[in-house]
Order: C-alpha cells, then structure tokens, then sequence
C-alpha cells in the first residue's frame, strides 16, 4: 500500500490519509480482516505528526470502515463494496461538477472538456 | 497524563503570566510557540519548577512539586539556553558529576549518545561551540532516562545536519508512547511535521492550546482579490495583507464553510499563523 | 558535595562573573584609597610593601569573591533532584567554606607581619578578626534581591536593618584600615599599644554586636536561597 503526502495541499494531512486509505480499500488493496500499520508507524513513516494519524483513523472508525481492537490495533472491517463505490462515484460527481462548472466560467464547450479529459485520462 | 497546567498565572515584574492551561498525554510531542518575549522562557521555568505560580495547579505525571520534587525532577530531562555545566572539565566528568544525583542515571547510555552526536568525550565543557554545548547538554538529559523532556530554543544553534538528528531523537524518544517533549522555538518549519499538540502564547497569554490538528481546523489562509476577501464577516478575519497581485488574509475557519470561488483557500502553517497574529496583536496595540 | 563546593567556589572567578558589581567596585576603590597613604612610602622600606600587600591581598580576594559568589546553588543545582535538606546542606557548606576560606587567606597573608615581628598578637588577632568581620559581610550571606512580584525590589522585613548594619560595617572597616594606614605613613610602630587599642575600638564596640545581629539573618537568608526564584534574577 503506498500513500503520499502532499504537503501543500488544500488537503489536510489526515484528510489525504483517509481518501488514500480509502481508495485502497475500494481498489482491494486492502481486505477486510487485514491489520493496518499502528498510529505510530504510520506516523513514523509518513514523517507526520502522531496526532495526524492518529485523527486519519479515528475518522475512518467513525465512518466505519477500520475497527480499533484494543491492546492490538486497527483492522479493516467487513464491507460493503458496492456502497462505497457508490459513495466515491458520488464525490466524484461532485468533484467533477466543479470542474464543470469552471470550465463553463472560462468559456470552454463540452467537447473541449472532453478533449481535455481524454487527453488527461491517456496521459 | 505527562504535564497539566490547569489554569496558571504567574507574575514576573511587570509581565504577566495569564491563565495558561494545557494537557500534555503521555508520547506526544508538545510545541510551545511564540514570538521572542512571549512568555515562552518563563513558562518553562514555571513548568520546571524553578518558579511558583501565583495560582493554578502545574502537575507532572500527576505529580506536583510541592509533594514530589525530587521524583519529578528524576524524570525531567533539560536543555536551556543557559551554559550551566563545569568550565575546565571533560564532557565525561561532566556527566559523571552531575549525574550522580539522578536515579536512573546510566554512564553507558550518556558515552553512548555523546558518541552519537559526535562529541568527544574527553573535550573539556568551555571548548565547546555554543551548538556543541547544547548537544552535550541534550546527551546528558538522556542518559537519566527522563519521561518528559524539556526543550527551550534548542534548535538555533544547530547546524543543519545535526537539526534533522535531533528530530529524529525526539521521535524515537516518543516512540514507545510514554514519554513527551516540550520544545518551545520561534522557529516553528520542523513542528509542522512534528508537534502533536500547540500551545502558542503570546505577551503571556494564550492564542491556541490544543492538538495541532484542531489548530489547522481552526484557521484558513485565504489568498485573492480584496472585494472578495471582504465578503467574509469582519471578525473572522485575524489579519489582512495587501499586496499588488492580491490580498492574503488569515481567517477562522468554521467545519463546512464555502468560501468563495475565486478565492485560494490553502490551511496554513505554524510559521504564517504566527506571522498574521503577531501582526493583528501589533496592530491592535497601535489602536 | 563538599568538593563539588570547593570547585565551584574556584569556578566562580571567572570574568563574566564580575560584570555590573558597582557596590562591590566602588568599596575597592574606597579601600584602596585609604591605604594610599601606604602606597606612597611603598619603596622606601620593605616593612611597608609586606604591610599593605599583608592587608591588601585578603581584602582584594574577599571583595573578588564576594562579587563572583552569592548565597545560591548554580542553576543546575536548582534542577538535579535534591532533597530540602541536602539544598540546605550544599547552600550552608559553600556559605561556611566562604567565610573559613576568606579568613583563612588573611590568617596567612598576615603572619608575616607578625612573624617579622612587626607587630604583636593581639594587632595579629585583631587584623584577622578585621578580615573574618568583612568575610561575613561581603561573602557570607551576600545574597541578591530579586524582582518580586509586584514588581518592586524585594524588602523582606529585615532588609532595612541588614542595610544599615552592612553599611556601618563597612565604615568602621573603612576607618580602622584608614587609622591603620596613617599610622604606617607616619612611621609608628604596630608593636606600640595604642594601635590595637585604636583597632579594638571600633571594632570590637561597633562592629561586634551590628555582625551578630547581621548573622541572625542567616536563616532568612538561606530559606531564599534555597529557592531558584528567590536567588536568579528574571
């Protein structure tokens, strides 16, 4: 499993930890069942503050996607694929429509989008 | 929990110490933050003792000094700015001289980090660089095994090198998840990083206390065209700054909130909330 | 910790230590002033030289000491874990080798004028009593007044009374060693008898009971050292 941290995002630290996180649970990458690295490691790794990682699962426990064990760690619950890929599908509309929207504000056609997207998309 | 100050005041000839509180738990990094002057040096005497409070409580590992001084200072480890060892004496005498008082003192883990830091052991204290100095001073602090290490303005004096080393310590010091470091600096680019929690104080009083992340949650730096920055409400912008591409603003953040679309939103660093409030603070004084 | 003090007594001379002691420079110069007279018949004869550097050289180290040593810990003291008592014992001991030490140097630095036969025991007893007395007052208890909280320079009851007592002291110490002085210009012998009795005068009848009354301020004294706040300036 791979997470960057970009530091001058718009994104919170902890923020790009939970989306990463969750892509990889989406993707597969990671199974329900599977033990996550502790807080601490993370932090270690991800060369963050403790607090950060810290605050990255207990969103992701309250969304219910991890589960703590305590005494042991963090371990990705049981699932629903389906429903969260309905939830990323749902971002990223909402994403998108921004972009769309931006687009329509400088001027641009849908078919100058499309290019745009395809070409990003190849890229 | 490692520190608590519940409520702590304290007066220093004209400067005052005002209602400072803050919880430390145990294997976190604290940042203690602030301009020069702020408060910051006589906090951490209060913090190590060495003044009283006038009121409020200071509780170390649940301990206060009044009942358990010598149990507290077992297990608080220092580095100040002062030059407080013996001139004319070797690093190791040094360690070995003073850290005959200390419980947990061990001579193999002191000879060990002085290695560590590139110190050699039979240099006499004087020879040292003002940098070298604080090295020994931070080599001997971890030779006790301390649980709560104190840090005052330590990291100007180091070259670069060493600056990253020193971070690395303190991680591994707070790895296990028992101990915890205060480090006070106005330098505040490597407690972006690190700093579990902030504590930021200004002219002795406090700005922000809590975790790091409650403080980025807490303030935005928006970057765009001024009439645009002005429709947020007056009061939640900390400080404007006009410059001829654009305005930048710091403001208080609220969960949820849309700013306008031309607006760059970006959260801010250590550095550029402390830069805004201290304008704000100066302006405000000025009125 | 007894060598720990010894070290930390020899330590102290260092020249960052002496910085901003106006008190402690305007005695010297007051001091040295008085001996003059000495100085002026300095070459004529040798008795003179081992005379004024017999009296000079304690004095000399005394007002040294007095302004590189206070009645505190070093500030690393004041962190090492200590118990109460063992800060009393460390701030008491340097106090006591002060005062031994100082007084010590004078014993010495005075025999031989006595040993040369240039004046009998009781001016000998008397220069080191002179030299234990200025001991007390400038290295004793020499303790600073820290800013406190109200903002105002520190007065614990005492301060007024320890004022004037210092004060007196010094000046009958200022006289004695003036009186001396001009007796060496004007040739007389220290073995005549008016010279000790001229000493004890004002020595023994002034200076006596205003030391034993500074002393009683000991314990005060020691309490505030025993505090970092009460010892460092902020």
């Amino acid at each position: 499993m791979k997470i960057v941290i970009q530091p001058q995002g718009t994104l919170a630290i902890y923020e790009q930890i939970v989306n990463q996180l969750k892509n990889a649970i989406v993707t597969g990458e990671l199974v329900s069942g599977e033990a996550l690295p502790s807080i601490r490691a993370l932090a270690g790794d991800l060369n963050v503050s403790v607090i950060t990682t810290k605050r990255a699962y207990e969103d992701l426990e309250k969304e219910g996607l991890i589960r703590s064990v305590p005494g042991k760690g963090f371990y990705v619950c049981e699932y629903n694929t389906d429903y969260l890929m309905e939830k990323q599908l749902v971002m990223l509309e909402k994403r998108l429509a921004e972009v769309i929207g931006d687009a329509k504000q400088a001027g641009l056609s849908c078919e100058d989008v499309k290019e745009m997207v395809e070409a990003l998309y190849n890229n | 929990m490692l520190l608590e100050l519940k409520d702590v005041s304290k007066r220093l000839g004209k400067f005052h110490i005002k209602n400072i509180s803050m919880d430390l738990p145990d294997g976190y990094i604290l940042g203690l933050i602030g301009p020069n002057g702020s408060g910051k040096t006589s906090l951490i005497h209060l913090i190590l003792g060495l003044y009283k409070p006038n009121s409020g409580d200071i509780l170390i590992d649940g301990k206060s000094y009044a009942d358990e001084e010598i149990a507290i200072r077992n297990m608080i480890g220092t580095v100040l700015l002062d030059e407080m060892f013996d001139d004319g004496v070797s690093l190791l005498s040094n360690g070995i001289r003073y850290g005959r008082y200390y419980e947990n003192f061990s001579q193999d883990t002191f000879e060990a980090y002085l290695e560590r830091f590139n110190l050699d052991k039979k240099r006499k204290y004087n020879k040292l660089s003002k940098g070298e100095k604080l090295k020994f001073q931070f080599a001997f602090s971890l030779s006790y095994n301390p649980k709560l290490l104190i840090l005052d303005e330590p990291t100007g004096n180091f070259d670069p090198e060493f600056r990253k080393e020193f971070f690395q310590v303190l991680k591994e010091f707070i790895a296990d998840g028992t101990r915890s470091v205060i480090v006070s600096t106005h330098l505040t680019e490597d407690l972006d990083k690190m700093a579990d929690y902030i504590l930021y104080i200004e002219n002795g009083s406090t700005i922000f206390s809590g975790d790091i992340e409650k403080l980025r949650d807490s303030y935005r730096l928006v970057t765009g065209e001024n009439y645009k920055i002005n429709l947020i409400d007056k009061e939640r912008i900390i400080h404007k700054e006009m410059g001829n591409y654009g305005t930048r603003a710091l403001v208080t953040h609220r969960p949820r909130y849309t700013y306008d679309k031309e607006v760059t939103v970006a959260i801010p660093t250590l550095e550029e909330v402390m830069y805004f409030v201290t304008k704000r603070e100066k302006g405000g004084r000025s009125k | 910790m007894t060598s720990q003090i010894i070290r930390n007594y020899f330590d102290g001379f260092r020249w960052s230590n002496f910085k901003g002691k106006v008190v402690n420079a305007a005695y010297m110069i007051v001091y040295f002033s008085c001996i003059l007279p000495v100085v002026a018949g300095f070459f004529e004869k040798l008795e003179y030289a081992i005379v004024y550097f017999a009296i000079a050289i304690p004095v000399l180290h005394i007002v040294n000491s007095g302004c590189v040593h206070n009645m505190r810990m070093p500030k690393l003291m004041y962190m090492v874990p200590l118990s109460q008592d063992m800060k009393r014992e460390y701030i008491v001991k340097s106090a006591v080798f002060r005062i031994v030490f100082c007084t010590f140097v004078g014993a010495v630095c005075a025999l031989p004028i006595y040993l040369m036969g240039l004046c009998n025991i009781l001016t000998y007893i008397l220069i080191v009593y002179n030299v234990l007395t200025l001991a007390l007052l400038f290295c004793g208890m020499n303790e600073r007044y820290g800013i406190e909280d109200d903002g105002k320079w520190t007065e614990i009851k005492s301060t007024t009374v320890r004022g004037v007592v210092q004060g007196v002291n010094v000046f009958v110490t200022i006289v004695s060693s003036f009186l001396m002085a001009c007796m060496l210009c004007q040739d007389v012998n220290l073995m005549t008898k008016e010279v000790p009795i001229l000493f004890a005068i004002p020595a023994v009848l002034i200076q006596l009971p205003l030391t034993i009354k500074y002393m009683t301020y000991w314990k005060v004294a020691v309490d505030r050292a025993m505090n970092y706040e009460t010892s460092y300036d902020k």
